[in-house]
C-alpha cells in the first residue's frame, strides 16, 4: 500500500514534465499568419513582355505569372491576394495569377510585394521580380 | 521553616505547665478535596479539622498524584489554628505526565498523517486533472493555429489564447509537483510515525508517594489497631 503511493506520487510527479509551454514565437508555419517564416507562398512561374503598338507609338506590357502555393495552406483554407496592397485584378485560376504592369521599360526589373488575405487580416507575403525583355 | 519550629517549640515549653487542653487545627491543603495525613506518625485521617491537645504535633500530609509533606504545627489551646499547604506534583506523576502526553501524540499522529496523505492524494490528482486539461487546451490551440485560415484568429490565438493557457500551464505543474512532494513527505512521515509508534505502550502511573504514605500507617479502631500496607494492580491493560 505505501510503495504503491510512493510509485503513484512519483509516477504524477513525472507525468508532470510531460508537456511544455508553448513558445509562440516558434509557431511560424501558417500561411495566413503574419509571422509566417516558412517556404514562399508565392511563386513566379514564369514572366513575358509583350510589345504592342498604340496610335503608332510602340508599347511593352510586363507580364508575370504567379503560383500560390495552397499546398503550404491548411486543407479548405479560403484566401484573398493582395499585389503591393491591393487586391488582384485577375481572378485567382487553379492556383495562378498574372501581374501585368503596363508601359513597361525594357530592361528594368519589376517587384511585386505580394500577400496572403482573409477575413480583412493579412497573412504571409513574399516579393516577386522579373526583368522586362523581349 | 526551621526558625518557626523553634518558635513553636519555645511556645510549647511555656505552656507545658497548663495540662491537657486541646485546641482546634483547620487544614486547608491543596488539593482539598482527597487530601490524607498521618497525625504523629500513628493516625492515618481524612477530615478538614482536627482537635488536638495543646503542644507540638507531626503532620505527614499526602494526596493522589502529590508527594507525602512532613510538618511539625504547634497546637494553642482554645485556640483555632490553620494549617495551610500546597502539595507539590511528584515527580512520578510529572514523569507520568509527560510521558502520556508524548504517547497521545503519537496516538493522533497515527490518526491525522493517513488524513494528510489522502489530502495529499486529493490535491496532487486533482492538480493532475487540472494540468492535463490545460496540457489538452494548449494543444488544441496549437491545433487551431495550425488549421485556421483567419489572420485575425490565428493573432488572437498567438497573442491571448496561448499565453494565458502557458500561464495555466505553469500554475498546474506548480500545483502537480507541490501536491506530490506534499504527498510523498506525508507518505514518509506517515511511515516515519508508523514505525517509531508501533511499540509504544501506553505509559502507566505508579504513585510510590502513596506506597510510601500507606507503608507505615497505624489505623486504629474499636478493637485495637493494626499496621496496613497497600500494593496496587494495574489491571488497565
Amino acid at each position: 500500500m505505501k510503495s504503491h503511493l510512493w510509485i503513484l506520487a512519483f509516477g504524477l510527479l513525472l507525468l508532470g514534465c510531460g508537456k511544455e509551454v508553448v513558445d509562440v514565437s516558434t509557431l511560424t508555419t501558417n500561411p495566413f499568419d503574419p509571422a509566417y517564416a516558412g517556404t514562399p507562398v508565392f511563386e513566379m512561374i514564369q514572366h513575358r513582355t509583350i510589345a504592342y503598338t498604340e496610335d503608332g507609338v510602340e508599347h511593352y506590357r510586363h507580364e508575370q505569372d504567379v503560383r500560390v502555393r495552397t499546398d503550404l495552406m491548411p486543407s479548405g483554407a479560403e484566401f484573398q491576394v493582395f499585389v503591393d496592397l491591393s487586391p488582384i485584378a485577375t481572378p485567382v485560376v487553379q492556383g495562378q495569377f498574372t501581374i501585368t504592369r503596363e508601359e513597361a521599360t525594357l530592361g528594368q526589373t519589376y517587384c511585386h510585394t505580394i500577400q496572403l488575405a482573409n477575413g480583412g487580416g493579412h497573412g504571409a507575403k513574399n516579393t516577386v521580380c522579373a526583368t522586362a525583355t523581349l | 521553616m526551621r526558625d518557626l519550629t523553634a518558635f513553636l517549640f519555645a511556645i510549647m515549653a511555656t505552656t507545658l505547665a497548663s495540662g491537657q487542653r486541646a485546641g482546634t487545627l483547620r487544614l486547608l491543603v491543596d488539593p482539598g478535596h482527597n487530601f490524607e495525613f498521618v497525625l504523629d506518625h500513628k493516625y492515618r485521617m481524612q477530615q478538614r479539622e482536627v482537635r488536638l491537645s495543646e503542644g507540638l504535633h507531626h503532620f505527614s500530609i499526602w494526596a493522589p498524584e502529590r508527594i507525602v509533606l512532613d510538618t511539625n504545627v504547634f497546637v494553642v489551646a482554645d485556640r483555632t489554628g490553620d494549617l495551610v499547604v500546597k502539595l507539590p506534583f511528584s515527580t512520578e506523576y510529572a514523569t507520568y505526565r509527560n510521558d502520556l502526553s508524548a504517547y497521545q501524540s503519537a496516538r493522533r499522529a497515527r490518526v491525522w498523517t493517513p488524513v494528510l496523505v489522502g489530502m495529499g492524494l486529493a490535491w496532487t490528482g486533482l492538480s493532475y486533472g487540472r494540468y492535463n486539461t490545460v496540457g489538452d487546451d494548449l494543444d488544441e490551440a496549437v491545433a487551431a493555429y495550425h488549421s485556421s485560415d483567419d489572420p485575425g484568429v490565428i493573432n488572437r490565438i498567438k497573442e491571448e489564447v496561448i499565453p494565458d493557457h502557458n500561464a495555466a500551464l505553469r500554475r498546474a505543474r506548480t500545483s502537480l509537483v507541490a501536491g506530490s512532494i506534499f504527498t510523498m513527505a506525508s507518505v514518509g512521515y506517515m511511515v516515519y510515525t508508523r514505525i517509531r509508534t508501533s511499540g509504544m505502550e501506553q505509559p502507566r502511573f505508579e504513585d510510590k508517594e502513596r506506597i510510601r504514605f500507606e507503608g507505615l500507617t497505624w489505623v486504629p479502631d474499636r478493637n485495637g489497631a493494626y499496621w496496613a500496607a497497600g500494593f496496587t494492580i494495574p489491571i488497565q491493560r
